[in-house]
């Protein structure tokens, strides 16, 4: 009876361990989680660093690039940002607009404000998206699921 | 052996939670044709922000009809949505799909094809509403 109840309670530990989610973190530190990613995406577009920018991302993410198919893992998201990478971006800021905590994952949605240059005319492109992140075993987060589409200010708007 | 045991379980979950998204985008698909702008609203959660393609990010309910009362002035004829997977949990489940918007203009039927992100999280009475609705345009038709 005292070796069933034993081995009851290993078990109920075990599959407690497997399914179950890692603290949530504060909303403090989450809002500072992003920011920090933000300094290395901010300095890795302009410099088309496609090694920095694929450590943002798990494995097996999902990618719903503007006007592409859904992309799934590394491999077709980095084939996207080198196709992005043949536009001349010269500059690549990130405003947060919200950010919010669920288990091991972090919504952020944000806009970005991007400089091209063609030729020496300085052309802004305005985005808006929704990042998914997610916590990793070692603790990092990194992108599950991202996309975005064209910002427009409804003001602006027929 | 026993973590295949909660994979396993995380494969009848997510069966689940397909169920439950294809209940709620058959549902989006009618209010939509059938331009319901009170019911469309109330698929969304009091503070959800949506952020449809060449706008703005709308932020709560009233802006959220502001947005879909400017839609259906349009004349759409069709609106179809596809489930292509589903993640997280019964609490919040990640959506991604295709859709189509069919809309008549000027006595022509013009397509839309899009993919979306919806984010639905669980409501106190069991139901799901929309936090998070993203969409963009697909690939274009070659």
């Amino acid at each position: 009876m005292k070796k069933t109840c034993l081995l009851l309670s290993v078990i109920t530990t075990l599959l407690t361990a497997c399914t179950q989610s890692p603290d949530q973190v504060s909303q403090q530190e989450a809002n500072e989680i992003i920011l920090n990613i933000h300094k290395i995406y901010e300095k890795a577009v302009p410099e088309k660093d496609l090694s920095v920018i694929m450590t943002l991302y798990e494995e097996d993410a999902t990618y719903l690039p503007f006007q592409h198919v859904i992309l799934k893992g590394k491999d077709e998201i980095s084939k996207a940002w080198e196709r992005t990478f043949t536009y001349p971006v010269v500059s690549f800021d990130l405003e947060v607009v919200s950010v919010s905590v669920h288990g091991d994952l972090i919504h952020e949605i944000g806009r970005t404000h991007s400089i091209f240059d063609f030729n020496g005319e300085k052309i802004p492109g305005e985005f808006k998206y929704l990042n998914v992140w997610r916590r990793q075993p070692n603790g990092e987060y990194k992108i599950h699921m991202a996309t975005y589409n064209a910002w427009l200010d409804p003001a602006d708007e027929g | 052996m026993i973590c295949s045991v909660g994979l396993a379980k995380s494969q009848t979950n997510d069966s689940k939670l397909k169920v439950v998204v294809k209940e709620l985008g058959d549902q989006m698909e009618r209010l939509v044709v059938s331009k319901d702008l009170d019911a469309i609203v109330e698929m969304y959660g009091d503070d959800a922000q949506y952020l449809p393609d060449a706008s703005g990010i709308y932020s709560g309910k009233e802006e959220i009809r502001k947005y879909w009362k400017q839609t259906f002035t349009m004349d759409i004829i069709g609106f179809e949505m596809e489930t292509l997977s589903v993640g997280g949990d019964k609490k919040r489940i990640h959506e991604t799909g295709l859709g189509m918007s069919t809309i008549k203009y000027n006595d022509q039927k013009v397509e839309f094809k899009f993919k979306f992100v919806n984010v639905w999280e669980r409501q106190k009475d069991g139901s799901y509403k929309l936090i998070i609705d993203i969409y963009n345009r697909d690939a274009p038709t070659e």
